[in-house]
């Protein structure tokens, strides 16, 4: 029976929480939460492949476009990375581990996020280009790709290579986590002080034989005791089991905290020398808003304005221009120029690059308010919409015990919704204000208002363009090329 | 050797009969062939914007001869999920020819589909789109 570290008073500790602590606690705590939903991930490949062809019929598109995306970002708002804890990728992947077990370490040169900050921009461009949301098929072929790719990768690579190295899912919930109020960490730093096994990295293993493991160490590296914040933290709990002190809680903090400050982290290193991470933050804040913008009526008439200049009929090139445009120039131009500001009239002592790096950390709540607005919006006005299709499948197979299908369940109306993503646009950007304000106190101690202007101006715009995104009429196309412009 | 999954052989035995009992509905849910009926639709105003958009319906079998008597109900939907779907039902004004109306709640892309009754109690699924519906 393991002892129990006692936990600061000011914290609170979900572990500690009856009935839901204990369960947590269970070495099959992470399987119970992954079973149902690698269920249902079956059920919406099925009914994606050769269910209905038309999006709000289906499960696939239903679940994943409205639902799954709604409640990752809410319950990141409300209190962690649980998404990844009921992962059911993981689920398949620890299953075939128990027939293969990988034998490579993944490569060092790709020991960033640049593959997966690539693929997060990939994912987010051929959801516009192929209408990912309109179509069950691609949806359900998207979910399969993602099983296959887990399989591939944690088949040939030791440890959690595909969670830290490759997944763009993974990515989004780790800087977006940052922001989370429940951080996975120690409750004494001097138990660990004293600590000889070091098992919640390590793992636990038979006593009669070393090389058998009973409990996995953080399969991300995150050692405990030098662990800072949520970047990189599945949630898996396993530094939970395996810690021999009980010395692991689930704890609150103050929400962004992690982004005001820049120590060495386990697993990571520093913050303000990660460029992946930086991008990572970068492409998570302005892809909010090319998201959105995406599902407005002005793309349309800009993405016909784009291929009438470039002479084009494909849509591919005029939406390259376009992710080209909100990726790559406004980001750079905008840090770029509030970095310079922050150089020349702040007086800070760092370069453009290290400047732009260290503040686009705190870019990360208004990029988080922009997903949170755009998917809460789907969520709550479709939030009971998976009862009429589940109703409908069931009703298909012959098999009707949820009744016929009642088209008319959605979820709230429009205008009341538009209000609460508003609120959360707020939320982003006084989350960015504060943690750009705190970043500008400790770069320039004596000026902090001057170097804190630009950033807060950069906020501002990002809050902007989203509220102008949010007050345009909503349009769901498909491509704008055979709708004649 | 690990020995947290315990729980995955079930798992994937229960996701794969639930996968088969949906495979097999959905691959027989999507043959199907009905009479040959051939469906002209249009639609007014022209470009549609949201708000009331009448349909008007020309349906006829495969002689080219007017298909009087039908049922027709009409189902509109957004190509995005989550939307909810809008109904109304066609009435018969001319032989062959019926009119309807749908209420487009949202500007985008709509897919209506129409579930035919045929006066011989045949039922027949058809679907065509309104695209571009602008808000008004
Ligand atoms: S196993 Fe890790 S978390 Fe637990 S006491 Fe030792 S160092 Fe700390
Ligand atoms: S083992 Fe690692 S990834 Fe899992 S919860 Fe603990 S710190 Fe997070």
């Amino acid at each position: 029976m393991k002892s129990r570290a006692s936990v600061p008073n000011s914290q609170f500790d979900l572990l500690l929480v009856p009935g839901l602590g204990r369960l947590l606690q269970w070495r099959h705590a992470r399987s119970l939460l992954q079973i149902p939903v690698l269920i249902v991930s079956v059920a919406m490949i099925v009914h994606g492949l050769f269910g209905p062809t038309l999006a709000p019929k289906n499960l696939a598109t239903t679940l994943t476009w409205v639902h799954f995306r709604g409640a990752l970002v809410l319950v990141l708002l409300a209190a962690g990375n649980f998404f990844c804890l009921a992962c059911p990728f993981m689920l398949v992947r620890n299953a075939a581990r128990r027939l293969f077990q990988p034998r490579l370490n993944w490569p060092r040169a790709l020991r960033n996020k640049w593959i997966s900050v690539a693929l997060f921009a990939l994912i987010l461009f051929t959801y516009e280009l192929f209408d990912l949301w309109a179509s069950p098929l691609w949806t359900a072929v998207l979910i399969v790709a993602y099983f296959l790719a887990v399989l591939v990768v944690d088949g040939f690579f030791k440890h959690a290579s595909f969670c830290k190295f490759v997944c763009p899912i993974g990515q989004f919930n780790f800087i977006a986590s940052t922001v989370s109020p429940l951080e996975i960490k120690v409750r004494r730093q001097s138990v660990c002080n004293v600590c000889a096994t070091k098992d919640c990295i390590r793992g636990r293993r038979e006593a009669a034989s070393p090389f058998v493991v009973t409990q996995r160490g953080c399969e991300l590296a995150l050692f405990q005791p030098h662990k800072v914040g949520n970047m990189d933290c599945t949630f898996c709990l396993d530094c939970i089991h395996a810690c021999p002190h009980d010395n692991v809680g689930i704890l609150s903090r103050v929400p962004a905290s992690e982004l005001m400050t820049d120590p060495r982290r386990s697993g990571i290193g520093f913050f303000s020398r990660r460029k992946d991470i930086g991008a990572l933050a970068l492409v998570f804040t302005f892809g909010a808003l090319v998201n959105a913008f995406g599902m407005v009526s002005p793309v349309y008439a800009l993405e016909a304005w784009i291929g009438t200049r470039l002479n084009v009929h494909s849509e591919a090139p005029v939406l390259a221009v376009i992710f080209g445009f909100f990726l790559l120039v406004e980001p750079v131009v905008l840090l770029g120029v509030a970095a310079w500001i922050t150089r020349t009239w702040a007086g800070s002592k760092r370069a453009i690059v290290p400047l732009a790096l260290r503040y686009s950390y705190g870019l990360v709540p208004i990029g988080f308010g922009v997903w949170l607005a755009h998917y809460g919006f789907h969520f709550l006005t479709g939030l009971f919409t998976f009862i009429p299709v589940t109703q409908s499948a069931l009703a298909r197979i012959d098999w009707p015990i949820l009744g016929e299908p009642n088209w008319s369940l959605t979820g709230l109306p429009r205008n009341l919704a538009q209000p609460v993503e508003l609120g959360f646009l707020l939320l982003g950007l006084a989350g960015s204000l504060l943690v750009t304000y705190h970043l500008a106190e400790g770069d320039v101690h004596e000026r902090p208002y001057r170097a804190f202007t630009p950033w807060a101006a950069v906020c501002l715009i990002l809050f902007a363009s989203a509220v102008w995104l949010m007050l345009q009429p909503m349009e769901m196309r498909g491509t704008f090329m055979n709708m004649g412009g | 050797m690990l020995l947290e999954t315990d729980g995955a052989q079930y798992v994937c035995r229960g996701s794969l009969a639930i996968a088969a009992i949906l495979l097999a509905s959905g691959c027989g849910s999507r043959s199907g062939a009905g009479p040959a009926i051939k469906v002209e639709f249009e639609t007014t105003p022209q470009p549609p914007h949201t708000g009331p958009v009448g349909i008007a319906l020309h349906l006829t079998d495969a002689s080219a001869r007017p298909v009087s008597g039908a049922h027709i109900d009409l189902e509109g939907d957004m190509t995005h999920a989550g939307m909810a779907p809008v109904f109304s039902h066609a009435v018969e004004l001319q032989p062959g020819r019926y009119r309807s109306q749908l209420e487009l709640t949202m500007p985008g892309d709509w897919v209506v589909l129409l579930h035919v009754k045929l006066a011989s109690g045949e039922q027949v699924e058809k679907q065509f789109e309104i695209t571009g519906v602008r808000s008004q």
